[in-house]
Formats: structure tokens, C-alpha cells, sequence
């Protein structure tokens, strides 16, 4: 079967992600900020027999950046030998978006400008002459809505044209003439040496060595195998260059000249094809004016996230209750059930108490929140309210020598921690990049999440009457996440100060306009998905450490079970920061995944306390009270669940994005160290005050 | 071109706006500027600042970009748009 390669790239926040989903009908996970997509995905699509394979390339600015989120997509852009490069633009923002596209038109010989987002520039008043612009820019062009089935089905279309029919010769970017006197001789020098290469990439190449020779020099590598060639021609690059010096033209102005020749023609090509009817106000400004404020701007955010807390906590409360019940009923049939064959009785318990107990506890107590919380989290997400938070909070983190995208990178790690730390790609410095990547698991992830929730509903809710009390216990996790902030910060600082002294990085995030979010696919990615994803790591992970911890348990060593013994003897350390040996084991057995941290500590007690029903959470409270919890055992567990070393997952998600076991084991330690030290205090401070 | 109608970024009003003159920034953040728009001649406009009034926001080229008023210091701007072909290069 005949295949072709298509590479789908652009700026960020243009929609790639969506026009990729559109094609592919995959569920690549779109948002509504830049730096969403980190790494590249890939799908495909077929028609007339031709597999068309598509390559999702993360959102860049540039074709020759150095910083890591971009790099991916650019060593795609330079080096792959793509059939189509499908450049994705934003209608509303089409004036840079063409001088992207223009440095893009350098690197690939074959180019479809998807213009984007059409009805929504429709609806700000600006129009987009599609044909004049295809016309002017001499390749094929196409205008779409992603989110229209029919324009999708043109986009097909027109990448099946395209693919097979390459547009001859786009239009060019004609630098200022001495420079473009350089660029040709180079270019025919190049070609003379080595005649294999299309006169278009020679003069990429011609280029990129004069404009920027480091990156230059990459593609040159890439593209010619011949060092002897190389060398030739690098030397020839830099005679030209001290050519040029010496009539005055030092590479700084070679690379003004050339960025200003690109957006000039950039700017003709808009100015030629694009009509903005009226001076319409874009609509997002006054809710900017709000949600930035200096009086409202923080608060409201805050105000977003309680009032998001505080419904997860209602909303799950319910299913919650009836998922356990239900549960529990089951178990007992399905142990009557096995006691009537002939099972021994071992594995039978093995098999309920242990496996379907731990399981099945993880899916009712840990599921609810979720899929609640992600929704309306994702609901800010494609609203664009994720890049606000960033530049809302970048002078707090500035203050730790870092910058306002680590906040992105917290939000994703709300999320997961895994996520968040490749997420950290999207932090330029690298200081920074790599103590936001030791601090994500300082944001509760949703493994963690369900446990916070219900245990501050319990304990400090519990303090409260009814009114008050799912209120109460929503502040309170909202304080645990300020609390997880404030460490992150804290931490932050002292890592750049001491650990990764580097220079300074900047802040350069873009903003996007507010986009209405897709609810309905929001809700059922997010329901489908999560919840698939949720219970398979339930399946995968609490089934086994059920029936470890049952094991643990049951078996005797000298009268004594391997269960007591373990935490018998973590016992004395655990007591010092306020909790239990029970709990101290049960966070160290839950490594591989945060969600059984509470179903192992109620296993453990049960084993000694016999069987107890607790399939509604006043019951849970109780069977906790009984094993010694106080206030204290409950804020110390919610700050040590905070503030304790990252799972499994996120740890070799760690040593993959740093290449450095060092790293990894500091992203061990560190929090870890934060979160005994923080329980000893609290523990120290209540037995003083009480 | 009188000196004196050259300020930085940082002099903008909010609401207020002005032509780029040129960019006073190390090359890598120099490159990164000229990808988002900011490029001698663009137009820009600052549109709200974050609560504690860094960064501020700016409008460029149909983008909104946050930038650090460190960064903006560094960026000059000039009341008139520059002629063109100020360099025969």
C-alpha cells in the first residue's frame, strides 16, 4: 500500500491538536494554552487506498530555537523527509502565523496552509481572502473550522492533492541584497560540491549558516554525509560572513535583516488578503481586565479552585456511597458464593478480602472525586484560563527564581505528576526546568486526591454541622494546595539558589483568546477516558497489593505476622511525625500507585480488628478513631500524602526527561525529607498547644 | 529621529501604544521575540498587567503575549513608525 508521510505543524495554540483529533479520530488531549502538547503524536487516515499517516508536532514558534519543548518538533520539521508539511494557523492571529509560515516555506518544499478558527475570526470582524493568499503565496491553501465535520472532509481532500501533486515554487523571502548576494553564492557553491540536494534546501541551508550558524551547522550535519563537503562549506559560510563583516554588516544585522525581510513580506501578505470589517473590541479583554486585576485577579482564582473543590466534594459524596454499598453487598454473595465450591478457604479469602476488597475500595472511594474534578478542570482548560493563572502567579515564583510557566507545569501535575513533569519541557532555563520537575509532586495528583478529599471530610468537615462541613472541608483542601504551593516555591528557591545555579531565564508566554469550551466532548473524553485509564491502574495495581497485604498479614513468623513485624518497627520514627507505623508502611507499600495508600492502612487494621463495615464514610471515620487517629494523625497523613516522595511512575518519567539517576533520586529525597520535617513540626506545635 | 522619542516598553500606559525601534536583548531571547512579532516597525499595544504589575501584557502582530518588564526595559520603542530602508544592507 502506498503510504505518505504528513507533518502537522504551527503555533501553538492554533488548534493542531483538534485538527489532528478531526483527522485521525484519535483523543489526543487538547487545551486551550501553549505547551498542551509536548510530544509529538502520531494517526492516520486513509482514502482512495492511500494511507495517509500524520504526524501531530508540538506547537513552536520557530524552526530553529533552543528551547527543549521546540526541539522536538523542529528536528522533525528539518530532518524528516515528510510527503506534505500541513502548516495549521490561527485566523485571528494570521499576521504571525504567516511568518511562521514563511520560514516554514524555507524548510519544506512541499506546503498546505490550513488557515483555522475561520468563523471565529468571522465573528471578530476579520476576513480571510483564501484565494488571494494562495494565490500570493503560491501553494495551496485551505480556510476550515476543525470543529465542522464538512471541513474536515475538504482538509482530507486537499491533503490527498497536495501530497501527490507538490506545488511547484512557493513564494520566496527576499533578504536585502548583499545578504541575498551571500545566500546565492553559498547556495551555488553548495550545489557544485554536492548536486544531490534540491536547490531549495541548498538555499536553506545557505540560510540557516549565515543566519544562524550553530543550527546551520546541525542540518548541514543531517543533510550532507560527506564531512569533506562539509567542511567546504562551512568554510565558504564563513568567509561570506567575514566578507560581510567587512563592509559592515556584522551577523547581528544579518539576523535583523533577514527576520525583518520575513515579516515584512509577512505583513504585505496579510495586509493583501485579510480585511478586519471593524475595530471590534476583542471580547476577552474586559473578563482579562477582571481576572487579572490587582484586586481581583488572585482572589477570583482562588474563588475558581474552592469553588471547584467544594463541588467535587458534594458531587462525590453520593456515588460514593452507593458504589460502596453496592460493593460490599457484592462481596458478600461472592463469598457464599465461593464457600459453596471447592476453593479452599485460603485462596477464597485471598481472592475477596484481599483482591476485590482493595479493588473495589479504590473504585468507589477514588473514582467519584475524579471524575468530577477533571471535568470542570478541563473546562478551564479549554476556556484559556491555565495561561492567566501563569501570569497572575510568575512575580511569585520570579521571587524564587523561577518563572510563571512552573505553574502550568502544577497544573498539570493536579492531574498527574507524570504529566506534569514532561510537561516541565515547556520551561526554557534549564535551573528552573529542573527544580520544577523535583517540586510537581508537591501538587496533589488525583491518585492522591480522593484521599484528601475524604479524609478532610471526615476529620474537618466532621468538626463543622452539615451546612458548613463540605464547605469547610473544601477550604481545607484548598489550603493543602496553597500549602503544596508555598513548599513548592520555597523549595524552588532554595534548589535554584544552592542545587542548579544557572542564569536567569525569562518569561515569554503567549495568552490565548477565550474560546468556548467543548463541553459535551469534554465531558465524555474526560468520563471515558479518565475512567478507563483510573480503573485499569485500580485493576493493575490494588489487585496485586491486596493480595500482598492479605498475605502479609495472614502469614505467621513466630506468632507474629510479616505485617506487624514491618510496622511495628516503623513504628517509634512514624509516632515522632505524628502518625503510625501502619500508615508509614502503608505510604511506602503504595510506591507503585498513591490511590492505595488508605485502602492498605484500612486492610492493616482490619487484620487485626476483624472485619468492620465501612461502606459509608461516618463508619470509615470511626474504624480509623478506633486505631488511635486523632486531628493530628489526620492533618499529618493529608500533609505527608502532599508532601511525600513521587510514585513510581513519576519517577522514571523523572529519569527519562533528566537522563540523570541523580536527579531522580533527589526528586526521592527532597520531598520526602519537606514532608517528615513538616509532620515533625505539626506534631511538635499540636502536643505543645493541646 | 530625536532621541527623545525613543523610551522603553516599560513607559507604555495601559491601553497606550507604540512602534518597536529595536531590541536591546541577548541573541537567544532575541530570536525568541522576533518569532512572537517583536520586530522593529510592529505596532504593539500594552493591554492589562498581571496584579502585581509583572508582567505585563501586550498585543502584537494579532497575538497577546506576556512579557517580563525586565524584558520590556530592554525593548525600545519610538512614537513614529521608523522609515523604512534605514540600512543598505
Amino acid at each position: 500500500m502506498i503510504s505518505k508521510n504528513i507533518n502537522l505543524v504551527g503555533n501553538p495554540n492554533v488548534g493542531k491538536s483538534t485538527v489532528f483529533n478531526a483527522l485521525t479520530g484519535l483523543k489526543q488531549h487538547t487545551g486551550n494554552w501553549s505547551g498542551k502538547t509536548v510530544e509529538s503524536a502520531s494517526g492516520n487516515f486513509f482514502a482512495n487506498g492511500i494511507k495517509y499517516e500524520i504526524f501531530d508536532l508540538p506547537g513552536t514558534y520557530s524552526i530553529t530555537s533552543v528551547s527543549p519543548d521546540e526541539k522536538s518538533a523542529e528536528d522533525r520539521i528539518c530532518f524528516s523527509n515528510a510527503d506534505l508539511t500541513v502548516i495549521v494557523t490561527d485566523a485571528t492571529c494570521l499576521e504571525r502565523n504567516l511568518n511562521f509560515a514563511l520560514r516554514l516555506l524555507e524548510a519544506s518544499d512541499n506546503v498546505l496552509l490550513c488557515v483555522n478558527l475561520i468563523d471565529e475570526a468571522k465573528a471578530n470582524g476579520i476576513s480571510v481572502d483564501i484565494e488571494k493568499l494562495s494565490e500570493t503565496m503560491k501553494i495551496p491553501v485551505i480556510g476550515i473550522c476543525a470543529k465542522k465535520h464538512k471541513d474536515i472532509q475538504k482538509l482530507k481532500e486537499a491533503i490527498a492533492y497536495a501530497s501527490q501533486n507538490p506545488a511547484s515554487s512557493a513564494v520566496n523571502v527576499t533578504y536585502p541584497q548583499k545578504i541575498e548576494n551571500a545566500i546565492n553564492t553559498l547556495c551555488e557553491f553548495t550545489l557544485s560540491l554536492y548536486a544531490d540536494i534540491s536547490p531549495h534546501l541548498a538555499r536553506f541551508i545557505a540560510i540557516k549558516l549565515l543566519d544562524n550558524p550553530l543550527v546551520g551547522k546541525k542540518i548541514l550535519f543531517k543533510k550532507i554525509h560527506n564531512p569533506e563537503t562539509r567542511v567546504q562549506i562551512t568554510s565558504k559560510s564563513e568567509e561570506l560572513l567575514s566578507n560581510l563583516k567587512a563592509i559592515g554588516i556584522y551577523p547581528i544585522n544579518i539576523r535583523d535583516g533577514i527576520a525583518e525581510s520575513c515579516v515584512k513580506l509577512s505583513n504585505y501578505i496579510f495586509d493583501k488578503c485579510v480585511t478586519k470589517s471593524n475595530n471590534k473590541k476583542l471580547c476577552g479583554n474586559t473578563a482579562d481586565k477582571i481576572l487579572t486585576s490587582k484586586i481581583t485577579g488572585i482572589p477570583i482564582m482562588l474563588l475558581f479552585l474552592c469553588g471547584i473543590l467544594w463541588l467535587t466534594l458534594c458531587g462525590a459524596n453520593y456515588p460514593s456511597q452507593f458504589l460502596s454499598n453496592a460493593f460490599s453487598t457484592l462481596g458478600e454473595h461472592l463469598k457464599l458464593l465461593l464457600s459453596h465450591t471447592s476453593i479452599p478457604d485460603f485462596l477464597c479469602n485471598i481472592l475477596v478480602d484481599g483482591i476485590y476488597g482493595t479493588t473495589t475500595w479504590v473504585m468507589a472511594v477514588m473514582l467519584p472525586p475524579m471524575v468530577i474534578f477533571f471535568p470542570l478542570f478541563t473546562v478551564l482548560e479549554d476556556l484559556g484560563f491555565l495561561p492567566r493563572i501563569a501570569f497572575n502567579l510568575d512575580r511569585c515564583f520570579k521571587a524564587a527564581n523561577s518563572c510563571g510557566k512552573q505553574a502550568l507545569t502544577m497544573c498539570m501535575g493536579l492531574g498527574c505528576n507524570a504529566v506534569g513533569v514532561s510537561g516541565c519541557r515547556i520551561i526554557s532555563s534549564e535551573s528552573e526546568r529542573r527544580a520544577a520537575i523535583i517540586t510537581n509532586t508537591f501538587m496533589p495528583c488525583n491518585g492522591r486526591f480522593g484521599m484528601l478529599t475524604i479524609l478532610s471530610g471526615i476529620f474537618i468537615g466532621g468538626c463543622f454541622d452539615n451546612k458548613l462541613s463540605s464547605f469547610a472541608s473544601a477550604a481545607f483542601v484548598l489550603l493543602l494546595i496553597i500549602i503544596g504551593t508555598l513548599t513548592t516555591l520555597f523549595v524552588t528557591f532554595l534548589l535554584t539558589k544552592f542545587v542548579f545555579k544557572n542564569k536567569k531565564g525569562s518569561f515569554v508566554l503567549e495568552l490565548p483568546p477565550y474560546r468556548r469550551p467543548q463541553l459535551i466532548k469534554v465531558l465524555t473524553r474526560s468520563l471515558l477516558d479518565r475512567t478507563i485509564i483510573i480503573l485499569g491502574r485500580a485493576i493493575s495495581v490494588a489487585a496485586p497489593a491486596g493480595a500482598l497485604i492479605w498475605l502479609l498479614a495472614s502469614l505467621n513468623i513466630n506468632g507474629l505476622s510479616p505485617l506487624y513485624i514491618c510496622t511495628d518497627f516503623l513504628d517509634p520514627f512514624a509516632r515522632l511525625i505524628g502518625l503510625d507505623g501502619v500508615i508509614l508502611f502503608s505510604f511506602i507499600l503504595a510506591m507503585p500507585a498513591n490511590e492505595i495508600v488508605l485502602p492498605i492502612i484500612l486492610m492493616c487494621y482490619m487484620s487485626t480488628n476483624k472485619m468492620i463495615d465501612f461502606s459509608t464514610v461516618t463508619a470509615l471515620g470511626e474504624l480509623l478513631r478506633n486505631n488511635g487517629w486523632t486531628m493530628l494523625t489526620a492533618i499529618n497523613v493529608m500533609l505527608f500524602s502532599l508532601l511525600h516522595f513521587p510514585c513510581a511512575t513519576t519517577l522514571k518519567t523523572i529519569k527519562a526527561e533528566t537522563k540523570s539517576t541523580k536527579m531522580m533520586i533527589l526528586a526521592f529525597i527532597i520531598p520526602t525529607i519537606c514532608g517528615i520535617c513538616v509532620c515533625f513540626l505539626t506534631t511538635v506545635a499540636y502536643r505543645i498547644l493541646f | 529621529m530625536h532621541k527623545d522619542e525613543i523610551k522603553s516598553l516599560c513607559s507604555l500606559q495601559t491601553g497606550g501604544g507604540s512602534y518597536i525601534y529595536s531590541l536591546n536583548t541577548d541573541e537567544e531571547e532575541t530570536r525568541r521575540l522576533t518569532d512572537l512579532g517583536f520586530t522593529p516597525g510592529s505596532y504593539v499595544t500594552l493591554v492589562f498587567k498581571s496584579p502585581f504589575g509583572n508582567p505585563c501584557a501586550y498585543r502584537i502582530m494579532g497575538g497577546t503575549i506576556a512579557l517580563r518588564n525586565e524584558t520590556a526595559e530592554k525593548i525600545l520603542i519610538s512614537v513614529k513608525s521608523p522609515e523604512s530602508g534605514e540600512a543598505d544592507l
